[in-house]
Order: C-alpha cells, then structure tokens, then sequence
C-alpha cells in the first residue's frame, strides 16, 4: 500500500554567523551546508495499519510525512502509494489522504468551524450522503457539533484538534498522516483523540502513520514502530518485540528489613541501594525473576518486591541516548 | 469537462462567500479603508489638479484627460487589490505554510492560490477610482456609445491582468530568495506612480521599456491616448483595449508559469 525504497531528501541551508560582518560574510560567502533531513530510508505499511512513526526532534519525520502527501519532493529513492507516485499525480493521491499537522492548523481561522468543512465537502466533492454520515459518525466520537458555529481562533487547543481531525477524516481518506495530533492536549483531550483514532483505524480500515512525542499514544495504538534518528531508520517492527530487542530488561525491587553494605548477586546490576530498599536490573533472557527472588532471599530477609517490566520509555532513552 | 468546471465554480464561489464572512467579522476595519482609501484617491486627483493648473498641460496632454488617465489607473488597481492581493505577499505565504496547505488539497495548485481570497474592502479603493472616472468622462465629454462601454471593459480586464502579472512576477521570487515581499510594495508603489501620468514625460527608452518590458504602458497611457486621439511612440492600427487585454493575457500566462515554476522549485527544497 505504501513502499518506500532509498528515500533521501538534503536540504541547502544557508549558516548565519552572527554579528553585522557574519550577515555581510554570508552575503558575499555564504557558509552552505547540506542537511540529511532523510537519509537512505525504506518501509512499507499495509492497508489497515497503525503505525508510529517516532523519533526525537530534528529527526526528519514531518519531513517524511510531507514527502509521502507529495509536498516536498525526495532527493533521491522511490515511493508508491497504492502503486502511484505522490511526485507526479499528486492530485490523485492527495484524494485519498487525510492530514493533521498538530502544530498547524488547516482550519479557517476567522470563520465558524462549520465553513471550513462545508469548503473541504465541495474541494473534495463529498456527496451529501457520505459528508452527513460522517459527520455524525464523528460527532459521536468528538462532540463536534456543540463546536461549530464558532470561529476557529475562539477554539481552545484541544477543541480546534478535535475540528482538525474532522477535517482530514470527512472524505474518508484511505491514509492518514497525524503530525503530532496530541500536542499540548490534556489528559482527557488525548485519550478521546486517540479512542477516535482507534475507532477510525477500525471503522474505515484506513491506515494511519503518527508521529508523536507522546509514548503513551504509541503505546495504546500502533501495533508497530518505525523509529527514526538523523534521519535513519533504527528500528522497525512491533512494539514488544522492540522492546524485547533494545532493552530485555527487568527491574526487580526489593524491600528487605536491613541491606546489608557488601550485598552482591549475580546476573543481575544493582541500579539503587538505599538502606531497606533495592533496585536489580536483570536480563530476563538470561535469568527468570523467581529465580533471582530464590538468590537473594538466601542473603537478606524480603519483605516485599515488585517487578517492573521496562517499556517504549526506556527504548527510546537508549535509543535517543546514543545519539548525543 | 461540465463536471471539472462545475467543481471549480462550486469552490469559488464557496471561497467568495468565506472571505465576505471573514472580513463582516472585523466591520471597524472597513472604515479604516473607507477613510484612509479616499483619503489618498482624492487627495491624488487634488494633486494633479494643482500641478496641472500650473503647468497647463503636460506633455501635450490637458488636466482632464491625465484625470481619465488617473481613474482608469485607480479602478484596476481595485480591482487587483479585490481579486488578487494575494499575490503581493507570497513570501509571507510561503514562511506560514500556506503552500502546504494548497498542494495537500486535489485540485489545481494555481487555481487554489488564485481563488484563496476575494478581498472585498478593494471597493473602496475601486470606488474612488469609479467616482474619479465619472468626473473626467463629463469635463472630457466622454462618448457613451456601446462600443466605447466595452472597451473600457476590455481595458480594465487587461489592465488588471497586467498589473496582477507583474505582482507574481516580483513574488515569485520569495520562491527562489526568502521573503522579498518588501518588493511587491515597492511595485505598488511604481504601478501607482508610472500609470498616473502619461509615460511620455518620460525619456524614450524608459518609454519603451514600459511598453514591452513592463508594460504599463497599457494599463492607462495607450487606452487614454487612443480615446483622445494623442500620438505616441507606438503607432498600431488596433483598437488599444484589445492591446490592453492582449498584453494582460500573454503577461498573466507567463507570470503563472513563473509562479509554478517557483512552486516546483518549493516542493523540491522546501520553505
Ligand atoms: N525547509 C527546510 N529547509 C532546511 N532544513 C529543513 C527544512 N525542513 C526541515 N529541515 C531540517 O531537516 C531536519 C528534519 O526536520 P523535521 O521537521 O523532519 O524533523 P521532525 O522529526 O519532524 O522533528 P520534530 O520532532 O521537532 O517535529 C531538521 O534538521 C531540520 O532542521
Ligand atoms: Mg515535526
């Protein structure tokens, strides 16, 4: 549905020296440097698809994204989307898209929520059945209507993504692209954005590549993730098998009555020691957690434990950590 | 074919009827312009009264006519300002992303750009140049005949088109070299001060330049000239309004392939 071969994409820019002789420099010797925005990158996505495209700042996913709606055209490699190229049939392909950028809206500012959809019903020549059908489907999920007949920039955050993710869902896209469709929304704003999300994905069929800084988004919706840094891809596949990969990691606690200041074990790193309490980093391939329980037992009295899986945090904490 | 053209009527008109609401939500704003536009339209026809009761005439033309010189320079200039603001501030257009927006929708990218905004607080600038107009075509004794009534038409079409042409052409620009919108204001200032007056009080090569380089010329100098029977330097057998409209065409077309030309080079570099 969506391949990518060898994607690239540079960027020229320009470095400014600072200062009235680094502006006069630049003019006359300008400091160009190219950028890997994306660098030599290859997927593909399935029809039906969550998948979380993630990555820390800088590391060219909006760039990505732009690529595969056909806004910025790749350096080099190649992209299909449903077997046609973003590059040169952008209208078609365009068709079938819906977008988020959450850092910007696509709404109408000045005027009532209402407008901007009525003008997408006619740019994309929604017929009525569809556009109404829609629209109710998703008030159901987002309450838009108690929204619009309010002009755009009286909406709050959380209520303009609501009419933004509206907007890019009413001519039922085939994929959809959410730049950081949860971006400075509060606890309830993201989790009824992302049981939308869900119900979509389900509902339609539709695929949805997200990018996010959010890991509980990722957590609760995309069954994959693509990982990107410096414009490499670092990792692909599900998420527990990323997890399994990058960080097989348990953490045990233990709450004993004394511990004692030479403790020491096996197999495991003591991560904190304090005086009744300890956390052990252990490899659960190489040791089980009853087993490490039996170790310690025979050296301090346990009074109580728990053990803490490591998730998508500590994946991309080391993941991220590497690159500084 | 009837189902394209019916899509992108549907989509202009529902442009239109967004911008009229966009700019009922700031009514204030709109007697600013009022104010402020007749303010500087009559203040202009005041000047070139002054000047020209002074002078007598100018360049072998009377008060009057350089008025009906003025009126038609000042209605186009409405008219660009109603339909086609949009294209003097590209640059700006292209730092807030708007670009993005208009290649994400599947329709003709030229075509959103054009139809993006109707800026209807123009009128107030068209209407100046309308009263303006009334004033010169009595103390000329203007003919009212039908085919002089088309001509002017025609003349103001081309004289738009011309005037809109030479904004994208400057904007375009921002597409290669970040932000040079400060350019669109200085060819507003130019357009207004070169089609004022007759261009022949200017030097001949700078009159030629204004013909067929920048055609100005044929925004109000030509048409005036043939109403009133003035030589100039460009003796054609033709009917100037539809010179006037020729040039507006062949300059538009070339302006909106430079224009997307400019939106490829943005689509493979970026903003
Ligand atoms: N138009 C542009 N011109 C020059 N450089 C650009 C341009 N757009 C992006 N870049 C550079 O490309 C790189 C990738 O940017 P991109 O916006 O794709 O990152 P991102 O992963 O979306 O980051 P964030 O999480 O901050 O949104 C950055 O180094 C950025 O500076
Ligand atoms: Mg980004």
């Amino acid at each position: 549905m969506i391949v990518v071969k060898n994607l690239s994409k540079e960027f020229l820019v320009i470095k400014k020296s600072p200062g009235f002789s680094g502006a006069l420099k630049s003019i006359f010797f300008p400091d160009k440097k190219i950028v890997h925005a994306i660098d030599n990158v290859s997927f593909s996505i399935n029809r039906g698809e969550i998948v979380g495209y993630i990555g820390p700042n800088g590391a060219g996913k909006s760039t990505t994204v732009k690529i595969l709606c056909g806004i910025l055209h790749p350096t080099s490699g190649t992209i299909l989307i449903n077997g046609l190229d973003p590059q040169k049939k952008r209208q078609e392909i365009v068709r079938n898209i819906g977008t988020v950028f959450g850092q910007r809206t696509q709404l109408y500012w000045d005027i009532r929520l209402g407008e901007s959809f009525e003008l997408l019903r006619r740019i994309y020549r929604i017929d009525n059945e569809t556009y109404n059908h829609n629209l109710s489907v998703m008030n159901e999920m987002l309450q838009i209507n108690e929204l619009i007949d309010i002009p755009v920039r009286q909406l709050s955050l959380g209520q303009r993504m609501r009419g933004d993710l509206v907007a890019a869902f009413l001519h039922s896209p085939k994929i959809i692209f959410l730049d950081e469709p949860t971006i400075g929304l509060d606890i309830q704003g993201k989790k009824s954005i992302r049981k939308f999300i869900k119900n979509i994905n389900r509902l339609n069929k539709a695929t949805i590549i997200l990018t996010t800084h959010d890991l509980d988004d990722v957590e609760e919706l995309c069954n994959r993730l693509i990982i990107i840094n410096k414009g490499r891809i670092v990792e692909d596949g599900g998420l527990k098998q990323i997890i399994n990969k990058i960080t097989p990691y348990r953490l045990l606690i233990v709450d004993a009555e004394k511990i004692p200041v030479n403790f020491k074990t096996e197999n495991c790193e003591i991560v904190k020691s304090e005086l009744n309490r300890i956390h052990l980093k252990f490899d659960k391939n190489k040791i089980t957690a009853s087993q490490l329980i039996a170790q310690i037992s025979l050296q301090i009295k346990i009074v109580d434990l728990s053990v803490k899986e490591s998730d998508i945090e500590d994946v991309i904490e080391n993941i991220y950590g590497q690159s500084v | 074919m009837f189902r394209w053209l019916k899509h992108y009527i549907s989509v202009t008109n529902c442009f239109a009827r967004l911008a009229i609401q966009r700019q009922m939500e700031y009514p204030t704003f709109l007697f600013g312009w009022i104010a402020g536009n007749f303010l500087q339209w009559f203040g202009g026809l005041w000047l070139i009264q002054t000047i020209m009761s002074r002078f007598g005439d100018l360049a072998g033309w009377k008060a009057e006519q350089v008025i009906f010189i003025y009126s038609l320079s000042v209605i186009s200039h409405g008219l660009v300002v109603i339909f086609f603001l949009q294209t003097w501030v590209i640059g700006q257009m292209i730092i807030v992303g708007e670009f993005d927006r208009i290649l994400l929708r599947p329709m003709d990218s030229f075509f959103l750009f054009i139809v993006r905004n109707i800026n209807f607080v123009g009128i107030t600038d068209a209407i100046p140049g309308i009263i303006i107009f009334f004033h010169a075509c009595s103390l000329v004794k203007f003919h009212w005949s039908f085919v002089n009534i088309v001509n002017i038409g025609l003349i103001l079409i081309g004289a738009t088109l011309i005037r809109t042409a030479l904004y994208m052409l400057v904007g375009s620009i921002s597409f290669w070299k970040i932000n040079r919108d400060a350019l669109s204001v200085l060819m507003m200032h130019f357009q207004q001060q070169a089609t004022s007056y007759p261009i022949s009080i200017y030097p001949y090569s700078l009159q030629v330049i204004f013909t067929f380089l920048i055609p100005i010329g044929f925004i109000s100098f030509y048409p005036a000239s043939q109403f009133f029977g003035i030589g100039t330097i460009l003796d054609i057998p033709f009917n100037f309004s539809f010179a006037t409209l020729f040039m507006g065409v062949i300059f538009f077309f070339l302006a909106s392939y430079v224009f997307t030309t400019g939106l490829k080079k943005y689509e493979s570099v970026g903003n």
